[in-house]
């Protein structure tokens, strides 16, 4: 696992410095898949990273900031130290690290950006939607990934994940079971 | 009296939708007792209540908790063991490439247990994957395989224990019970009793996450 971690760490720092938003997306969605397989905590908050920096420099007037190229050499910074703790097998440090890219990515979006809620948190959602998607339970996608149920739920409403498959049982029947059940005064 | 045992994703809908009154009102008219697990309570209200986005949410739900009529079903050693059981089983019955899938979170597995405890009539769930993966595995499966792209096996045995500790289980979501409810008046004080009514409630609750589609809603207005 160190190895594909390893791998996904180089990827996602070598996209983010090219400025490359397609792959960062794509191995933001692959880590996402690969976590909701094996439950594997590390790789949905390394999708969410990606995620998130994929946001950042999609947008022209956080990377055209005074700010940004501090905020980047951080970043980066904060990248080539993760794979470095991956490479020396210090896996609780890689950990830490990780937990730290995730709240400099927050703070830069909160001086930054324009909305309340900052792309690190929206990366929750958004990756926790692919996870239910992709066949987790609702509960299971939002601790996967930190992202609360009600803003999972809200989010999964507003996309056609429910309108992919035929009802196997309809309104009409589950209600009729109801309308037998109680007995109404 | 009939108990009804709600999941997370279904309380979370109705009060998204300031739908607690009418719930409220169902309680009372059919005569049946809400719950939900200590479990479903601190990811409804607990958790919810020191995120701003969230708050008035978790407040709605804590009223209903404090009248009463949303009753909470405390851990006891009892819950706590048929629930790790239970989320112990439906996590193993999935397989890719050998390794099961972990599909089901310690929430569901908990309302599932409450529901089996208290031999309650109805659970009301509004996520897709509990429902699915409990009225139609098979077709569940292919879903994975679709969605994963590679083969997953799926363990009939261990799908039967979980049968046979579950038993029929009755799955409704929260657009079925406002469905009922509009066809009972509980919506007159707030709302006008014509279709439009009802097609809204449904939508909205769609719109906040009831996994229930489109054509699911059209089929039932048209059928009237």
């Amino acid at each position: 696992m160190n190895k594909e971690l390893i791998n996904k760490m180089k990827l996602i720092k070598s996209s983010f410095s090219r400025n490359d938003l397609v792959v960062l997306r794509g191995a933001s969605n692959e880590c996402i898949e690969k976590a909701a397989l094996t439950s594997n905590r590390n790789l949905a908050k390394i999708s969410l990273i990606a995620y998130a920096l994929h946001k950042l420099i999609s947008k022209p007037h956080f990377i055209k900031s005074r700010k940004w190229k501090e905020a980047r050499q951080k970043i980066l910074f904060s990248l080539d130290r993760s794979i470095d703790f991956l490479e020396r097998n210090k896996f609780n440090e890689f950990e830490k690290e990780l937990e730290k890219l995730s709240q400099r990515l927050r703070s830069v979006d909160s001086s930054l950006g324009n909305f309340m809620q900052n792309v690190y948190d929206k990366a929750r959602v958004k990756q926790a939607s692919r996870a239910y998607a992709l066949g987790l339970s609702l509960s299971q996608a939002a601790s996967l990934t930190d992202s609360s149920t009600g803003d999972l739920l809200s989010y999964v409403g507003s996309t056609k994940i429910h309108e992919k498959e035929k009802p196997f049982i309809s309104i009409k029947d589950r209600k009729k079971f109801l309308e037998e059940l109680f007995s109404y005064e | 009296m009939n108990e009804l045992v709600f999941d997370a994703s279904s309380i979370i809908s109705v009060s998204e939708n300031c739908l607690m009154k009418v719930l409220k009102k169902l309680s009372f008219k059919a005569k049946s007792s809400f719950i939900i697990p200590e479990m479903v309570e601190v990811e409804v209200v607990e958790r919810p209540l020191s995120i701003k986005r969230f708050e008035l949410n978790a407040l709605r739900v804590k009223k209903a908790i404090e009248e009463g009529w949303l009753e909470v079903y405390r851990d006891t050693e009892e819950l706590k063991r048929m629930s790790e059981r239970i989320e112990s089983i439906t996590n193993n019955i999935f397989f890719k490439e050998g390794k099961p899938i972990h599909l089901i979170h310690a929430g569901e597995a908990c309302s599932l247990a409450l529901y089996k405890l208290l031999s309650a009539s109805v659970l009301v769930i509004d996520e897709r994957t509990t429902r699915d993966l409990l009225e139609k595995p098979e077709r569940f499966r292919k879903r994975l395989e679709r969605n994963y792209g590679k083969k997953v096996s799926f363990d009939s045995k261990k799908f039967s224990e979980l049968n046979n500790l579950l038993g029929k289980i009755r799955i409704v979501r929260s657009s079925e019970l406002m469905a009922e409810a509009f066809e009972h008046g509980l919506f007159k004080d707030e709302l006008k009793e014509d279709s439009k009514t009802l097609e809204a409630v449904l939508f909205a609750l769609k719109f906040n996450g009831c996994a229930i589609s489109f054509s699911e809603i059209n089929s039932y207005l048209k059928e009237g």
